[in-house]
């Protein structure tokens, strides 16, 4: 059983769009000798992600925002599968697999998914094509690097 | 005044893209776009970089294909080095790209189309996408994510990463493969056969209930285009380029990487960023051709491997000559991760795939070099030119999905045609327009190198194409 699942997605040739892997990546250097954490960084969300979503208690997703103040971090606690067929309905894309659908599919096919889920994002100010963050999302990585540290208090 | 119906976006593929259908005053469809709105970047990104990072760097373009992508760019850099990468590289590197193509193929066929595929496309909307299929058939969500899990698990056991493995690089690749992880690939490959051969099972009398969409999805005479190997067959990683006709005729062959410009062109559609391509020879627009399964099946003569063979012989017997209804890339695509596990079989038991000589070592001999392999979705080219000092100069990228543009474009006309008539705006002939784009499984994030959300440009245009209305979303 995974204490703490982190989840950080994005395109990291796509600017402000590698926050989440880049945090991802951090918190994986920085927890390397805590147990039950597993952390993922990835492109985006894919159907597979189901199977470790399963085996997991809680499950902080990361991802950029954009729309809202640059640097601007929020933390959403996600609705889990009760209510995802609304939410799915509205998740057109494949590459936009959102939270909720991948809760839910991991709630069908392995009757399991965590009991508390939270999608934290930051606003981005540059999704042009380019390897570093901007300053402000940069700036806010500490503050959101803490937030998810929190969750395994 | 025309009416002009928008299906937007279009769902369940990878990206964004518009729909646009254009009546005329009987209410009959006039004409119907395939628009896509992102622009290109990744080429611009790549000057001044070390052509040694492209493979890493290529790779991160899209997180559904970047295998592709590493393997085209690779050859690429290969052919700048203009060295023979060693025999247990190319075996590896054929291992890790079958892993993807199966990868990748499993989310096309499970995820996107199996919902239309299972519940049909009438389905009440709420349900025909992946909910519904959990509730219909988890045990096809579940062997989906199984040959998702055992593609991603094999590219990670040689890789030594999940996404963007920096195994892969100029002159072969990083790492020899150690007998465990090899008995690891092995363990998992029967179950996985059986999966892929239950599937095939499953799907091929359903075929029987898409009689209309099989007539009228994209069901066109084209040329067809893809890598063949040397022995005819059926292969992804390296080969010659072949060109057929719809009757069969093939009519350019054995078609070198350095050569490809001289058959392929490229085209920029006035309303849309995906750059068509087209047959030279036959020129613009009407050089249209297909690539990605469906088109592989049809221009090789065999598969090689017993069972993807025999299930490939089946598959040709759809029609006399090359199977042209779009409708049956799926059906194509199953036969495909039939072959690739069969193939991965292959290569993995062969005891020269251990050897420790796995990269061939030299510097820049050639100031431009072309990649060619086939990515899941069908002939992926990259072509470089780099300065004296290595660093790129230029990039030139042609991805499946530009290739089966016009193609694509061919098949919303045929279908919106066929299913969309002013006065029923049923549901299901909305979904079958979007359906026959989703037959080509199309990857718009590499093919525009595009990016989550962005805003969706509506358009309303009468009978003379002048602008009625314009609206934003997103």
């Amino acid at each position: 059983m995974t204490r703490l699942l982190v989840i950080g997605y994005g395109n990291p040739l796509r600017g402000d769009d590698g926050f989440g892997p880049a945090l991802a990546a951090q918190l994986h250097d920085a927890l390397q000798n805590h147990t039950a954490v597993e952390i993922i960084a990835c492109h985006q969300l894919t159907p597979e992600l189901a199977e470790p979503l399963s085996r997991a208690q809680r499950v902080v997703f990361i991802d950029a925002a954009d729309g809202g103040a640059p640097g601007a971090i929020a933390w959403q606690d996600i609705q889990t599968a009760a209510d995802a067929p609304t939410q799915t309905t509205a998740a057109r894309f494949t590459h936009q697999l959102t939270p909720p659908t991948l809760l839910a599919y991991a709630q069908s096919l392995y009757g399991a998914a965590p009991a508390q889920a939270f999608l934290l994002t930051v606003g981005g100010e540059n999704f042009g094509y380019g390897e570093s963050l901007s300053a402000p999302v940069a700036a806010a990585m500490p503050r959101a690097h803490a937030r998810v540290r929190a969750q395994l208090a | 005044m025309g009416k002009t119906i928008l299906i937007d976006p279009v769902t369940r593929i990878e990206g964004h893209s518009k729909i646009t259908i254009q009546l005329d005053e009987r209410g009959a469809v006039a004409d119907a776009r395939f628009h896509v709105t992102q622009m290109r970047g990744f080429e611009k990104l790549v000057q001044g970089r070390p052509f040694h990072e492209m493979p890493s760097l290529m790779a991160r373009i899209c997180g559904i294909c970047p295998v592709s992508h590493l393997m085209a760019s690779a050859k690429a850099c290969d052919a700048l080095l203009a060295v023979q990468i060693p025999d247990a590289a190319d075996k590896l590197r054929r291992v890790m790209n079958l892993a993807q193509i199966v990868q990748s193929h499993a989310l096309s066929f499970f995820y996107l189309s199996a919902p239309d595929l299972l519940l049909g496309m009438d389905a009440d909307p709420a349900r025909r996408n992946i909910v519904g299929l959990l509730q219909e058939k988890p045990e096809l969500a579940r062997d989906g994510i199984r040959l998702r899990q055992f593609g991603q698990q094999t590219i990670e056991l040689l890789g030594g990463r999940r996404i963007h493995p920096g195994w892969v690089v100029p002159g072969g690749v990083n790492e020899p493969l150690d007998a465990a992880k090899r008995d690891e690939i092995l363990q998992a490959l029967p179950e996985t056969l059986a999966l892929a051969e239950r599937t095939l099972q499953w799907f091929k009398p359903l075929v029987e209930n898409y009689r209309e969409e099989i007539r009228a999805f994209a069901n066109f005479p084209s040329l067809f285009v893809g890598l063949v190997g040397a022995q005819d067959n059926l292969s992804f990683y390296d080969g010659a380029l072949r060109v057929m006709d719809a009757r069969g005729k093939i009519i350019a062959d054995k078609i070198q990487a350095e050569d490809y410009a001289q058959y392929i062109g490229e085209a920029v559609e006035p309303d849309s960023y995906l750059k068509s391509a087209y047959y030279k020879p036959f020129g613009y627009p009407q050089g249209i051709y297909r690539v990605g399964p469906l088109a592989r099946l049809n221009i090789v003569s065999t598969c090689e491997t017993p069972r993807a063979n025999r299930e490939w012989a089946e598959f040709r017997e759809l029609q006399r000559g090359p199977v042209l209804s779009s409708f049956h890339y799926h059906y194509a695509r199953l036969v495909e991760i039939l072959y690739a596990l069969e193939r991965m079989e292959l290569l993995l038991a062969d005891p020269a795939i251990l050897s420790r000589h796995v990269r061939a070592y030299a510097a820049p001999n050639n100031y431009e070099g072309v990649g060619m392999s086939e990515a899941p979705r069908g002939t992926l080219i990259h072509h470089y030119k780099i300065d004296a000092n290595g660093l790129m100069e230029w990039a030139n990228l042609i991805i499946a999905t530009g290739h089966n543009n016009l193609a694509m474009n061919q098949g919303v006309l045929q279908t919106a045609q066929h299913f969309v008539h002013g006065e029923r705006l049923t549901d299901g002939a909305l979904n079958r327009v979007e359906a026959v784009i989703r037959a080509y499984d199309p990857c718009l994030s590499c093919s525009t190198h595009a990016f989550g959300q962005m805003p969706l440009q509506v358009q309303l245009v009468n009978v003379k194409g002048e602008l009625l209305d314009e609206k934003m979303r997103g």
